[in-house]
């Protein structure tokens, strides 16, 4: 099996390292004579963090596969970055990939650490420890049908496992490994299941088509030579499907960005005409035929796009009493050089 | 006699944006584009068919939080003052170009566009478009189905299976408030779909739910018509799945049709290119240029030089772009009806606000397309999931596979390295809401409109929306903001109930801003 991400997650090593989580309650515990309460030394977490500085740690750390853009909550919130509740939880990503998340207060590591015998305690490592659970009715830790182990930055809080085995049950665990490979689980995930993929072999015989047929319904038109190989084209047209930016699922939504023209250096000039002047308050005055709102100081403006050609601007303005008639015809060619 | 069956599916959806506090908000706007650009003409399209007596079979979701956001009244208010100042702005584009003839055209066609919009929802649907909606569903020729309550990604929510459960139920519950009967049908928020969630379909009652072409094609046994028909789960709820060819054609902007030179172009608009003291009154309240809706160009090209747009050549290219379509699923119909020993049905759901909103002519093709259907060809009809599976009551049972219509199929947009830190508190929050309506449950009236409270704001907090737009990098910071302050609101409310403490102005303020679900009842979170 695979342990991919303890290799992909080398990264550049957080700026202020502060010593690990591990390291400072393994040098309290030896440090301490057997009597003493273990309690009274122990930080307990802060009820309330800045998500945005624990979360560029865990970014940092954290294997990236996709080039996604990395958005955090800009200020500080109110939520508690831990709960502290001992716990690791298991959530799929698709059929290859796991996703977990843990968050194991101070106090349990003390107590698992305490439970090592102290000469099998030295150079601990964090790991996870993942299961394959499939068809086991009570896993209990030590009747899975396979596991391997992952090396984990403990204050990663997340982890990605590429498990590579659609349609299987799987459980992790999260603990503390020995040199001489002995491992002290702290916690243990819920069982999930990564999502089938593939097309079934199994076949209702109420409801069958001849083979052929069968994988032409599926658009699958050339059929090669065995069902084998039909079954693997098919397989490969869905993964190319599902995976394919063309297909740009979810660009309708409203709050979804388009593929765009990249931005190639451009250059707009437009250019606008305003046409203003003033009469009496209460005249009457046209431009072009159309009637224009006057102020009540008898001042108008008017604001044309004006694109390339000859323009007139026929404005005839009427008196009251109808008796004055005066027209103005402003003309304007607009040209490029 | 028809050979199959083709069946659209709108998706239409919005999270819950309400934002009373501010004079104004920005993202209030997506609600009055979509009714503007989608929701209206639709309902003008269907108006159409009627008058002219084109029988026409369409599936939708109207999700219960756009449902709820519809009925809203200060949300309603805020679209009549935007459809004032849009009106007010076009007069002046038609004044503004009444000398260029590039775009006088497409000027007034807005001025129209806006001024017969306002009349409408003003005087004819009288401010209320979820009953109009309803209209088309009691004559028989819309399928109105519901939805998750707030759209909540259900396999990443479900290892609580009272969260799942509780995203159903209160979807279907506000169904039937806004439509007064049972929902036939779901929309599985992101078609989401993870094994055994047809239980909790189930016991709403609903019929028919839809997942992403693999869902079907993978599941066990093997499904014997591909997504070209009905199927049952082991609790007998039905399931369709999507046919990709019929979808891509529409969904791609590249190869599909809205990518088409003649169509107009979305991203030109005014609000972008005009004079900023000109504008500056119809963009956003800070003074930051936005999209106003109108737009003066068409697609042209792969160049940033654009064209002006004419609506005749948008219109002619929408006309042929529905006989391309129809002529296609005829095809496509002729040989599946060759090969099965029943008509085929060939599922197409789209996010509504594809329509109109990204394509513009989008709502035109449908109802070109749909007129076309009826009188154009023989070979295959409209229909709903509902009717098809009344002709076809006998059919196969598989065990549909996870999945989802998201990029990859499955659920990687809404877990991945920018949206993976929701989980964890929302997990918390999902549990904390089930042991306190385990403890609170009849504990007087107070605590349980706490209760109700709480269930709302998590709700809230749970909309999928917020992860992709997370994963997108649109809007992701007010995604963040929604996600945290809802479920900040959450722990605020629940501390009231653990110290049997309470702020009387705190609590009605909160209502007062997360007004979702007014009939909500906290026992949705009963284990």
């Amino acid at each position: 099996m695979k342990k991919n991400s303890s290799k992909t997650s080398k990264k550049t090593p957080v700026k202020k390292e502060k010593k690990s989580l591990l390291k400072r309650v393994v040098s309290r515990i030896s440090r301490r004579s057997k009597k003493a309460p273990i309690q009274e030394e122990i930080v307990s977490p802060k009820p309330t963090y800045s998500l945005e500085a624990e979360k560029e740690a865990v970014e940092i750390e954290k294997v990236n596969f996709t080039a996604v853009q990395e958005t955090k909550p800009e200020s500080a919130y109110n939520l508690p970055l831990r709960y502290g509740d001992n716990r690791i939880v298991l959530l799929a990503r698709d059929p290859w990939w796991l996703h977990t998340y843990w968050d194991v207060a101070e106090q349990r590591i003390n107590e698992v650490i305490s439970s090592i015998p102290v000469y099998e305690r030295e150079n601990l490592k964090w790991i996870i420890r993942v299961y394959d659970v499939t068809g086991i009715k009570n896993f209990e830790g030590n009747n899975a049908n396979a596991f391997f182990d992952i090396d984990i930055r403990f204050e990663a809080n997340n982890w990605y496992v590429n498990v590579n085995q659609p349609e299987r049950d799987w459980c992790v665990e999260i603990g503390l490994i020995n040199p001489f490979g002995k491992f002290f689980p702290v916690a243990r995930s819920n069982i999930i299941k990564t999502p089938y993929f593939g097309i079934s072999s199994v076949i209702d015989e109420e409801w069958a088509l001849p083979d052929e047929d069968y994988y032409k319904v599926l658009g699958v038109y050339d059929l090669g030579k065995s069902s084998l190989e039909r079954k693997k084209k098919f397989e490969e047209i869905i993964k190319h499907q599902i995976s394919s930016p063309l297909a740009s699922w979810g660009m309708s939504s409203l709050f979804s960005e388009r593929p765009r023209v990249a931005d190639k250096f451009f250059l707009e000039v437009w250019t606008e005409l305003i046409l203003y002047g003033r009469t009496e308050p209460d005249a009457d005055v046209t431009v072009e035929g159309k009637k224009v709102h006057l102020k009540s100081d008898g001042t108008f403006s008017l604001r044309y796009a004006l694109p390339v050609g000859d323009y007139t601007y026929q404005v005839v303005g009427v008196s009251k009493n109808k008796k004055h008639k005066i027209t103005k015809t402003p003309a304007v060619k607009r040209f490029d050089k | 006699m028809e050979k199959g069956y083709l069946s659209f599916v709108l998706h239409a959806h919005l999270p819950f944006v309400r934002h009373p506090e501010y004079k104004e908000f920005l993202e209030e706007r997506w609600l009055f584009e979509a009714i503007t650009e989608t929701y209206i003409p639709l309902l003008e399209m269907f108006e159409g068919l009627v008058k002219d007596g084109v029988e026409f079979y369409i599936t939708m979701n109207l999700s219960p939080s756009l449902c709820n956001m519809l009925a809203d009244e200060l949300l309603c208010n805020r679209y009549i003052g935007h459809l004032n100042k849009m009106v007010e702005l076009c007069e002046k584009e038609v004044e503004r170009n009444r000398f260029n003839p590039d775009f006088y055209k497409v000027a007034l066609m807005y001025y129209h566009r806006f001024h017969r919009t306002r009349d409408k929802f003003l005087h004819v649907y009288n401010r209320n478009l979820i009953k109009e909606f309803k209209k088309y569903q009691d004559k028989g020729f819309l399928e109105i189905i519901t939805c998750g309550a707030t759209h909540g990604f259900l396999p990443l929510l479900g290892i609580q299976k009272e969260a799942a459960k509780a995203q159903i139920r209160v979807g279907a519950n506000s169904y039937r408030k806004f439509f007064g009967c049972d929902p036939k049908g779901i929309w599985l928020p992101e078609c989401a779909y993870y094994e055994d969630l047809d239980k909790f379909l189930k016991e709403e009652g609903i019929r028919y739910f839809l997942v992403e072409s693999h869902g079907i094609l993978f599941s066990r046994p093997r499904p014997k018509f591909g997504v070209y028909s009905s199927y049952y789960t082991k609790n007998r709820v039905a399931v369709f799945g999507r046919d990709h060819e019929s979808s891509k054609s529409v969904w791609s902007s590249v190869e599909g049709y809205p990518g088409d030179y003649n169509y107009r172009e979305y991203y030109r608009d005014i609000g972008f290119d005009l004079d900023y003291d000109y504008i500056r009154p119809y963009i956003s309240d800070c003074g930051t240029r936005i999209f106003t809706g109108i737009k003066y160009y068409r697609i042209t090209g792969e160049t940033p030089h654009k064209e002006p747009y004419v609506p005749e050549w948008a219109l002619d290219k929408a006309v042929f772009h529905a006989s391309n379509f129809m002529f296609n699923r005829e095809k496509q119909i002729e040989y599946l009806s060759s090969i099965f020993d029943r008509k085929p049905i060939i599922v197409a759901p789209y996010d509504a606000e594809l329509f109109g909103h990204w394509w513009f002519e989008g709502v035109q093709w449908l109802g070109l397309l749909i007129r076309k259907i009826r009188y154009d060809q023989k070979t295959f009809q409209l229909t709903t999931p509902s009717r098809y599976l009344s002709q076809y009551p006998k059919n196969q049972v598989i065990t549909p596979a996870a999945s989802s219509w998201g990029w990859k199929g499955y659920y990687e947009v809404w877990l991945n390295g920018s949206n993976d830190w929701i989980y964890p508190h929302l997990h918390r929050a999902q549990e904390k809401m089930v042991e306190a309506v385990k403890q609170y449950r009849s504990a007087g009236p107070m605590k349980e409109r706490i209760l109700n409270q709480m269930a709302r704001e998590l709700l809230l907090a749970q909309s999928s929306d917020w992860a992709f737009m997370m994963k997108t990098g649109a809007f992701s910071e007010y995604a963040c903001k929604k996600t945290v302050t809802h479920l900040e609101r959450f722990y605020l409310l629940k501390s009231y109930l653990d110290r049997s403490f309470v702020n009387n102005e705190m609590i009605e303020d909160i209502e007062s801003k997360d007004n979702i679900f007014p009939e909500i009842n906290y026992s949705v979170f009963q284990p």
